[in-house]
């Protein structure tokens, strides 16, 4: 069990800056997710983290110590690649057997043939093969063990890589990727049986992902990198409700949220396409709104976004309108509930409008700045 | 009442209209017949006349053919040119294929290792294949010459240096260093090394394909799992990994070996004491300089016959190892 820290790392391919600064700590026991976008670098800092790579500047601490110039065998990590990289011309017990053989046999030892005369050997070998049977029973792969990779489906060859992984009790486990390679079905499958794992080992796990709802569903903390940079790390729930970063808020939550286009004048009051929103910047002048869809409210009047409905998406327990909204480039989605069937026609006009509370508001720079409801009060004297 | 109106309608249409797989299946044999006679005249065809010439005493020009049954094969595991025939062509296969297919692979993995000069070495190497072996005999005729050549010369200049507690070198101090290509104990021995010279650039070629299609995460892997040595982890994945390109090596490597021919024409003509009398120049001074088809054509059989065994062990006990789906 290990807390795991980044310091300032920097990577650079030639004249190309995959990872420009990162500082991460992550605690003892927790998931952390590294999310962002195919080609952001998370990979890249997870294979620095393994010592598959090395960073051009900065330093990985596992444990509180410093691991950097360690070879990648003498971290105590276990790590679960996307291809799952499991030996085909290995059984699958000869697989899981290996970071075990490897440690506990010496080189002699494992030699072939001449390897099994050494004393100790068979000993070694037999405990060997009762842990790798435990943990193969753990995953239910125990009926496979006769088998070789090849002769597996996605989701068995899943769990032998995740048994390879575990069978050694690493202090953290890294994983990349995993469940990239495995159908729909089996990937929500798999992403409780890895959180549960998770919860039961106790051991850190450090998870990447470019899919927002692996991440959301499975982590304590979710860090969200983009261009070789750490946007925001925190709770699901914060991520979610509280994007430090435009980004981020576009990047989390399906479907997508609603980004509108909007101008502060100089007493702060924002508007959009001339309307008042009947919201000012509480600071820094506002350049974009941003509402979930399920923040979105239909009403009858004083609504700061009109428009026409273009799309509705029936999903059975809710629905999703789509609008063509005036001054926004893409349409706008929003959420209703399920009752509200057959009251949405296309090509009607909805107003609506939001609990400034559940609007996140964005500056010029895009980074989160904060919006406040204007009195009422002086619209009734 | 529709349906059985279309039923109707269907059955005579089946009698007209063949059924779409038997029109394929025509189609398929006449795209195949081309390839299928080629086949015959061009392969088959020639390997069973060789098979019956086997069993004449046929010769060029002379009208009459008698046929003398297994008698050819007979003198060939008999006579004691022949003996030596065999002796020589195993020999020279037993040294090129483990010493090419050896140096191949590690020449392949020094080169993967290097981060500038592949391509330069890998041009170096693989010169001796592009080069035409019997220009480059010449060449070799020259360096081994016993007394201008530069082999023995460049020994010659270790006389008198600590070399000579090595009682080889003291001896070929005091007679002379060997003739290599007119020495009985040393021809064979001289093409094998020239035979490793010219073919492992191949062999490193094949290898380093090979080397591309190993995935990079197995290495990632191996190094997770505690591999820590560039052996262990040759053992754990690059073997392995490489097992069908090896077994396709070996098996070229084998066969390219028992042609052994341009080297020994230029260099040895068999000898010295028919100590390089490989089998295809065994065939070619039988079949074609002394006219002694049937002969010729024994040989050429029992040729085949090798090539034959090495390719159904290949396929048969071999392949199904070293492919792991």
């Amino acid at each position: 069990m290990a807390t795991i820290q980044f310091r300032d790392i920097r990577k650079s391919f030639g004249d190309t800056d995959v990872l420009k600064g990162v500082g991460l700590d992550v605690a003892d026991g927790e998931f952390l997710s590294l999310v962002g976008p195919s080609g952001c670098g998370k990979s890249t800092l997870l294979r620095i983290l393994a010592g598959l790579e090395s960073q051009t500047s900065g330093s990985v601490m596992i444990g509180g110590k410093p691991v950097d110039g360690l070879h990648a065998a003498d971290r105590d990590l276990a790590m679960v690649f996307q291809s799952y990289a499991l030996y085909p011309h290995l059984t699958v017990a000869e697989n899981i057997a290996v970071p075990l053989t490897m440690r506990r046999l010496s080189r002699a030892q494992r030699l072939p043939l001449v390897g099994r005369l050494l004393p100790g050997c068979k000993a070694t070998r037999t405990e060997i093969g009762t842990t790798v049977r435990e943990a193969a029973e753990m995953l239910d792969i125990a009926h496979l063990l006769d088998r070789k990779p090849g002769q597996l489906s996605g989701g068995q060859r899943q769990r032998v890589a995740v048994g390879r992984a575990l069978v050694r009790e690493p202090s953290a486990f890294l994983l990349d990727e995993p469940l990239s390679n495995l159908d729909a079905k089996m990937r929500v499958h798999m992403r409780a049986e890895i959180a549960q794992l998770n919860r039961s080992l106790g051991a850190t796990f450090v998870y990447v992902t470019h899919d927002q709802a692996e991440a959301m569903t499975m982590s304590d903390r979710i860090a969200v990198m983009m261009e070789g940079e750490l946007l925001q790390v925190g709770t699901p729930d914060a991520l979610y409700d509280h994007p430090q970063d435009i980004r981020v808020a576009q990047f989390i939550g399906s479907p997508a949220i609603n980004i509108l286009p909007v101008d502060t004048d100089a007493s702060g009051a924002i508007h959009m396409c001339d309307m008042a929103t009947g919201l000012r910047a509480g600071g820094t002048p506002i350049e974009h709104l941003g509402v979930r869809p399920e923040a979105l409210i239909p009403c009858d009047e004083d609504g700061f976004v009109v428009g026409r409905v273009r799309l509705i998406e029936n999903l059975g327990s809710d629905l999703f309108v789509q609008l063509d909204a005036a001054g926004v480039p893409l349409p706008v989605t929003v959420r209703l509930p399920s009752e509200a069937r057959g009251r949405v026609k296309l090509r009607d006009v909805m107003q609506l409008t939001a609990d400034p509370a559940r609007i996140c508001g964005f500056d010029v720079a895009g980074k989160a700045a904060p919006v406040v409801a204007i009195e009422k009060v002086a619209s009734h004297v | 009442m529709s349906d059985a109106a279309s039923l109707s309608h269907a059955v005579p249409k089946q009698q007209r209209i063949a059924r779409p797989e038997r029109r394929q299946a025509r189609a398929g044999i006449v795209l195949f017949a081309p390839a299928f006679v080629l086949l015959i005249l061009i392969l088959i065809v020639p390997v069973v006349v060789a098979g019956i010439l086997s069993m004449t005493d046929y010769t060029l020009g002379r009208p009459s053919i008698d046929w003398v049954g297994l008698r050819n094969y007979v003198d060939i595991f008999t006579g004691s040119s022949y003996r030596k025939m065999i002796v020589a062509t195993v020999l020279y296969v037993v040294l090129v294929v483990p010493a090419s297919v050896f140096l191949g692979l590690g020449a392949a993995l020094l080169i993967r290792s290097l981060n500038v000069g592949q391509s330069f070495y890998k041009t170096i190497y693989f010169l001796p294949v592009m080069a035409s072996l019997l220009a480059m005999a010449i060449v070799w005729e020259f360096a081994l010459h016993p007394t201008l050549g530069i082999v023995n010369r460049t020994l010659a200049m270790g006389c008198g240096t600590p070399l000579e507690w090595w009682p080889w070198f003291a001896r070929g101090c005091a007679e002379g260093f060997p003739l290599w290509l007119g020495d009985r104990d040393y021809a064979l021995y001289t093409l094998a090394f020239i035979g490793v010279w010219q073919s492992f650039g191949f062999n490193m070629v094949l290898y380093l394909a090979g080397l591309t299609s190993v995935p990079s995460d197995l290495y990632g892997a191996a190094s997770m799992d505690g591999v820590k040595s560039g052996w262990e982890r040759f053992r754990l994945i690059t073997w392995p990994m490489l097992g069908p390109t090896t077994v396709f090596v070996v098996t070229i490597t084998m066969i390219r070996s028992f042609q052994v021919f341009d080297t020994v024409e230029a260099l040895t003509h068999g000898g010295p004491a028919k100590s390089t009398y490989v089998m295809i120049y065994a065939i070619y001074e039988k079949g074609i300089a002394q006219n002694l088809v049937g002969l010729g054509a024994a040989i050429t059989i029992l040729f085949l016959a090798f090539v034959m065994l090495i390719s159904v062990a290949q396929r048969r006990f071999v392949e199904r190892k070293v492919h792991y789906q």
